[in-house]
């Protein structure tokens, strides 16, 4: 995933050393915009979707203070992670900040070094999905969700654990979609067809031979729908606020669907001797 | 084979079972480069931070960090090390008490200033250091692994 990064400081010298350190820190960039006040940078948040924002504090017409109180009260700083990198020395200025939700603090002077090991320790942080533990975890907690989403939305039980290999010349199918906030990441769910139709007849209440393909098809996208806000709850609690795109949907083979199941990252969910395949994908 | 690297100057491998070592420094800047990907790896030793008289550095451009930091990755892209996959770190640069008199002329953190400016003005960044103090150090590389470790005073430690 590239990230966008925003850089809010009034001095030009201090903006073209942040384009360079994240230039060569590696990290996959998009855009890098910049700000020259707290005032242009609220309003490139608010325009932009932004991923990281590095900024001062002294700053003309509105400084960072006042940018990142402005943030808050928005709840953009929950969402987009802020980094301070000033020469304010304040203890009591850095705690208050730092209680107004801005993730770490760089004082100047800095070296490159330095700004490039915050910016990668706020980015795992905040796209943490790296840690085999945290994945392991953080699949236990997506299959609970699929498997109360299946049991309010479909009367389905599901159950998740061992993994099994399947053979046959069946078609699935495959739904994923992308959340970004204060974490971004992407959740997949593949299923058997047989499964999708199944899921169909019983979230519609109408017969299994009155489902047609595109029901099915349905069914698995609102089920990845529902689920992705459910996991994010579980995950994180009903405050932070995240965005979610459309799931998107295709059909996929055995071959597919099989190597899908065996990834080290995705877990396998057994409804009705139908299976069903979860993991995350950016 | 254990390749020792003097004091200004340089080497530099691809053969695996290479490991390249240099002793006891002080005020002089070790810096190791190794390519993760080509397997390529090297020490640079270097006494002085800038080279005043140009025929002493065109004699020996290891003795001094300037000449010494662009000759040595030149080296190392000769022998098909790609800047991309360089992982550089640094050693040394320390502030030794000699008969309980400090070093005047600061020459330790000097170097270390000196490299720091090279590296960033050729879009290069330190991946892990341990520089300053008053310690001497040994440092080596392990071609194999590009494993660096330092040794001081009976004891060792991976930077």
């Amino acid at each position: 995933m590239a990230y966008n990064m925003l850089i809010v400081d009034d001095s030009r010298t201090v903006r073209e050393i942040m384009k360079k350190i994240l230039r060569l820190t590696g990290i996959e960039i998009g855009m890098i915009y910049e700000a020259a006040n707290g005032q242009d940078g609220l309003r490139c948040v608010k325009t932009e979707w932004i991923d990281l924002v590095l900024a001062d504090i002294n700053m003309p017409v509105m400084n960072g203070v006042e940018m990142v109180r402005k943030m808050s009260e928005d709840g953009l700083v929950s969402t987009v992670p802020v980094i301070i990198v000033s020469t304010e020395g304040s203890t009591t200025r850095i705690e208050d900040l730092k209680s107004k939700g801005v993730r770490a603090y760089i004082r100047k002077p800095f070296t490159p070094e330095e700004i490039r090991d915050v910016i990668n320790d706020v980015l795992i942080s905040v796209h943490s999905v790296t840690n085999p533990k945290t994945i392991q975890k953080d699949l236990a907690i997506l299959a609970g969700a699929i498997c109360e989403v299946l049991s309010k939305y479909a009367m389905m039980f599901g159950e998740f654990g061992d993994k099994k290999t399947v053979f046959n010349e069946k078609k699935y199918f495959q739904s994923h979609m992308v959340y970004r906030g204060m974490r971004s990441s992407g959740i997949c769910i593949n299923a058997d067809k047989e499964f999708c139709r199944n899921l169909a007849s019983n979230v519609l209440g109408i017969e299994n031979d009155d489902i047609k393909d595109e029901n099915a098809k349905d069914a698995l996208n609102e089920l990845l729908n529902v689920t992705c806000g459910q996991y994010l709850t579980r995950k994180f609690g009903e405050t932070p606020v995240f965005d979610l795109a459309m799931p998107a949907f295709s059909e996929i083979d055995s071959q597919q669907f099989t190597k899908n199941m065996q990834k080290s990252d995705s877990i396998h969910i057994k409804v009705d001797d139908l299976d069903l395949v979860a993991f995350f994908k950016e | 084979m254990q390749i020792v690297v003097d004091v200004a100057d340089m080497k530099l491998s691809k053969s695996k079972s290479d490991v390249i070592i240099t002793y006891s420094l002080g005020s002089c800047l070790g810096l190791v480069a190794y390519d993760q990907v080509n397997c390529i790896g090297g020490i640079l030793h270097s006494m002085l931070p800038v080279a005043k008289d140009k025929s002493e550095a065109d004699t020996n451009p290891y003795k001094f960090v300037d000449t010494g930091v662009t000759y040595f990755f030149n080296k190392l892209f000769e022998a098909g090390a790609e800047k991309r996959n360089l992982v550089v770190k640094a050693a040394g640069c320390s502030n030794i008490i000699n008969q309980g008199t400090v070093d005047m002329f600061n020459i330790g953190e000097r170097n270390y200033l000196i490299l720091r400016k090279i590296l960033w003005k050729n879009d290069i960044f330190i991946a892990s250091e341990e520089v300053g103090g008053n310690i001497p150090r040994t440092v080596q590389l392990e071609i194999m692994t590009g494993k660096v470790s330092i040794k001081n005073a009976g004891t060792e430690r991976y930077l």
